[in-house]
């Protein structure tokens, strides 16, 4: 089964406009949705959660999301990039709302990350550091035994320190074979290091959605000359950056000469040049 | 839909003196003055309450984070009318036991009366609010109100004027005509209360609709 499964979505405002996006998320595989700001990332995740209208058809976990929503989130654990509590509730308060809203709420689980993630109990939300409010969230979405994450931007505006420490949960929540993740990001740096998959959005079009290695293994970096670029098939160079000490170029391993030296490229190098291309 | 209702009672109940101050002030000074006029807050009170809870909704941004958890709209409306009934029921029994400590001689129908009269405001209240504020968010649906208080005033004094026949007593014959209906009192209680009821019936099932096209 898929965990997330996407077919021709489209969201159309007035100034701008998202999709056709058809996107295919494997059971127990991270998906990182990457682009810049106002690529599209958000809204496709609130048309995957219905809190827009689109067009298209959405499943999550085999279900459809407009008419089985409120059975589908039991088993999803969500992130917005702002965590959306009311300001004077306190983390005990927050528990008692949530285990009147998931009929698989672990307290246990829940006072284990909050101890893990050092939140005070007693203290209103209002008084947290944005950090504390995204660990706060996180600790929501995982302790219902959620299959799925859907993590929109949780390490943005937050600190390298804190950063890490959010991938390294979601690193250990994806131990579990049948737990799948889709998570957002323009800090692609964060996505490289956990996910399987990589799709990458730009100005609402959905360009690639591959799994990372594949991408890793298909691309490559030819630092070269002008000339030699000029020579190489049409087809062969994704994108380049030319300057009069020589040319950069990110290739297709396979349409160049293997005595070409080719080197490894990263997720980030791939969709600057990409998204510059397109 | 547990949820939502806890969410809305820790929120309500948070700073519980804010919540019964007024309260407490406004029973007192009908005691203290004698006259159920100043206890008339607590209904309109009772009414407005659930707007803060919209507010507080508005501010924190919960809608979104709602949206991702097991709830549909139609719930999250749900719990918001629930809720106001909850408060609305509080109100009129505090109001009712307040009178009856105030005015002994008070007959069982008399009471009956005010406090369908009282409940019934309090809910046309809510009804009216409520689908404002999710239409146009808490602070347009200020502006909102003011037109449509407006509005009202103004059809209904000209339908009071147009119904009276004496310039002394504008009005008069618009009240003597309802007395000259002759209907019980427990029955005019009755459909009162019936009319509110009906009428925040609609409220919600507008809410609903409203919420349902709402984008977040």
């Amino acid at each position: 089964m898929n965990a997330i499964e996407i077919k021709g979505l489209k969201k159309v405002y007035d100034s701008y406009s998202l999709g056709p996006v058809d996107l295919t998320l494997p059971q127990g595989c991270i998906m990182g949705l990457i682009g810049e700001n106002g690529a599209g990332k958000s809204t496709s995740i609130k048309a995957m959660l219905g809190m827009i209208s689109s067009e298209g058809s959405i499943r999550l976990l085999g279900k459809d999301i407009r008419s089985e929503a409120a059975s589908v989130k039991q088993d999803i654990g969500v992130v917005p990039d702002e965590i959306g509590l009311p300001e004077m509730l306190n983390v005990k308060q927050v528990e008692k709302i949530m285990k009147d809203t998931f009929t698989n709420w672990d307290s246990a689980q829940f006072a284990d990350y909050i101890k893990r993630f050092d939140l005070p109990e007693k203290k209103a939300f209002k008084t947290f550091s944005k950090g504390m409010k995204m660990k706060l969230g996180i600790a929501i979405a995982l302790s219902h035994h959620a299959k799925l994450l859907i993590l929109d931007e949780p390490t943005s505006g937050l600190d390298p320190l804190v950063r890490d420490e959010i991938v390294g949960i979601l690193n250990d929540f994806t131990r579990d074979e049948n737990h799948s993740i889709l998570i957002s990001s323009h800090i692609v740096s964060d996505l490289e290091k956990i996910c399987d998959y990589i799709a990458f959005l730009h100005k609402g079009r959905l360009m690639l959605c591959e799994e990372k290695d594949r991408l890793l293994e298909q691309y490559g970096i030819l630092h070269t000359t002008k000339d030699v670029l000029e020579g190489l098939a049409e087809d062969a160079v994704i994108g380049k950056r030319i300057s009069e000490y020589g040319a950069e170029a990110i290739v297709r391993r396979d349409r160049v000469p293997a005595s070409f030296d080719t080197q490894p490229v990263t997720i980030e190098e791939l969709f600057v040049i990409m998204a510059k291309e397109a | 839909m547990k949820g939502l209702l806890k969410k809305e009672w820790l929120v309500l109940t948070h700073k519980p003196m804010t919540l019964l101050v007024p309260v407490l002030l406004f029973i007192t000074m009908s005691i203290a003055a004698k006259t159920f006029v100043t206890l008339l807050y607590l209904p309109v009170y009772a009414g407005i309450l659930p707007v803060t809870l919209l507010t507080t909704d508005e501010n924190s941004r919960w809608d979104r984070f709602a949206l991702g958890m097991p709830y549909n709209r139609k719930s999250i409306v749900s719990a918001k009318y629930l809720m106001s009934l909850l408060l609305i029921a509080c109100g009129c029994v505090l109001t009712t036991v307040t009178i009856l400590f105030l005015m002994k001689s008070i007959t069982p129908e008399q009471l009956l009366l005010i406090a369908a009269a009282v409940s019934a405001g309090s809910m046309l209240l809510a009804s009216v609010l409520l689908p404002l504020n999710l239409q146009f968010g808490t602070a347009k649906a200020r502006i909102a109100l003011g037109v449509l208080l407006a509005v009202i005033t103004c059809i209904s004094s000209a339908a009071i004027t147009h119904s009276s026949n004496t310039e002394s007593n504008p009005g008069f014959n618009l009240f003597e005509k309802i007395a000259a209906w002759n209907i019980s009192t427990p029955l005019l209680a009755l459909l009162l209360l019936a009319g509110a009821l009906i009428l925040t019936a609609v409220s919600w099932a507008l809410s609903v609709c409203i919420y349902r096209r709402k984008q977040f």
